[in-house]
């Protein structure tokens, strides 16, 4: 694992991408991702979903300090 | 030595299966229009002209100043179509000596970007981790009328609008912080259920953008744009597929 995710990491991101609304895709370059996709990665766990957790973890600690 | 006013723009398409490429290829077009406005003499290698073969021609024969690549990439690379390997650290990161270099792509900062300007490169700017950007879904036929697309590429490109229209790359990178910023403000006035996974990827991008070696380069000679020549020869430059020089 590349970055320092606690599952707590996991399980928020992943309840955030299930409200993620289908309007919206991510591109990390070579890979397109849907919120299914998305949501997948997560539960699975791929460098994908870490890169997508740490997102998540990095926007919740931006919201915290605003 | 590498000539002052010369770029050499990398963009492979959607061409090669990855639907990235179509969003960059698209959004280097304005980039390239306003070198042109800007008298940079451009090198285009766009599609199936963004390979190995192609990027050590137009080194050679070209000779710019300024390299700006999209494309995947890692730690230790740079590809290309059809993922060809164009950049590879301590294979031929040399030939990009005495030069400026931005690579919009993942990664590449932890290795490649350092390793070139060990061997030589005056500046790089890149970034650390995945390059992420958001897009509609279902996405619109033209990329360039994303709307989402949008919060992600002008900040990332606004390196290399900077660069060619004069100014150092320290303020180069200083000006994509700061355009990364403000649309990260934009998304949070705004009340749609997007905003905040727009907001999370610009964030990401923008603390994952380093600048390494030089802050002090230019590549081009401030000059007014072009008042002459404000249609730009794009399909001409597609259909060229190489060297247009101005």
């Amino acid at each position: 694992m590349r970055y320092a995710l606690s599952e707590s990491d996991w399980q928020v991101a992943l309840a955030r991408y299930k409200a993620m609304p289908p309007t919206i895709k991510y591109n990390i370059l070579g890979q397109e991702l849907d919120k299914r996709q998305i949501i997948s990665n997560v539960e699975q766990r791929t460098p994908a979903g870490e890169t997508l957790v740490a997102m998540q973890k990095n926007y919740q600690e931006w919201v915290a300090r605003r | 030595m590498p000539q002052r006013n010369k770029a050499l723009f990398v963009r492979p398409s959607e061409d090669d299966g990855l639907g990235a490429n179509r969003y960059g290829f698209y959004w280097l077009q304005p980039l390239i229009a306003e070198s042109l406005r800007r008298r940079i003499s451009v090198m285009d290698l766009h599609s199936f002209y963004a390979t190995s073969e192609h990027f050590s021609l137009g080194l050679s024969e070209h000779d710019p100043l300024f390299v700006f690549g999209f494309g995947h990439g890692d730690g230790d690379t740079y590809t290309g179509q059809n993922y060809d390997v164009i950049l590879e650290a301590c294979q031929n990161d040399q030939v990009l000596r005495g030069r400026v270099v931005y690579l919009l792509s993942c990664h590449t900062a932890t290795v490649l970007g350092q390793s070139m300007v060990q061997k030589g490169a005056l500046s790089y700017i890149g970034y650390q981790e995945n390059f992420v950007f958001a897009t509609q879904d279902p996405p619109p036929a033209n990329p360039l009328s994303d709307g989402f697309a949008r919060a992600f590429f002008e900040p990332a490109l606004e390196v290399a609008y900077a660069l060619v229209r004069g100014q150092t790359t320290g303020v180069a990178y200083r000006r994509s912080q700061v355009s990364f910023n403000n649309w990260v403000e934009f998304w949070a006035r705004q009340p749609g259920p997007e905003a905040p996974f727009l907001i999370e990827a610009l964030l990401w991008d923008k603390n994952n953008q380093v600048l390494i070696g030089s802050s002090a380069e230019t590549i081009a000679t401030p000059t007014q744009a072009s008042q002459g020549n404000l249609v730009i020869p794009i399909a001409t430059i597609i259909a060229a597929g190489a060297l247009l020089a101005l």
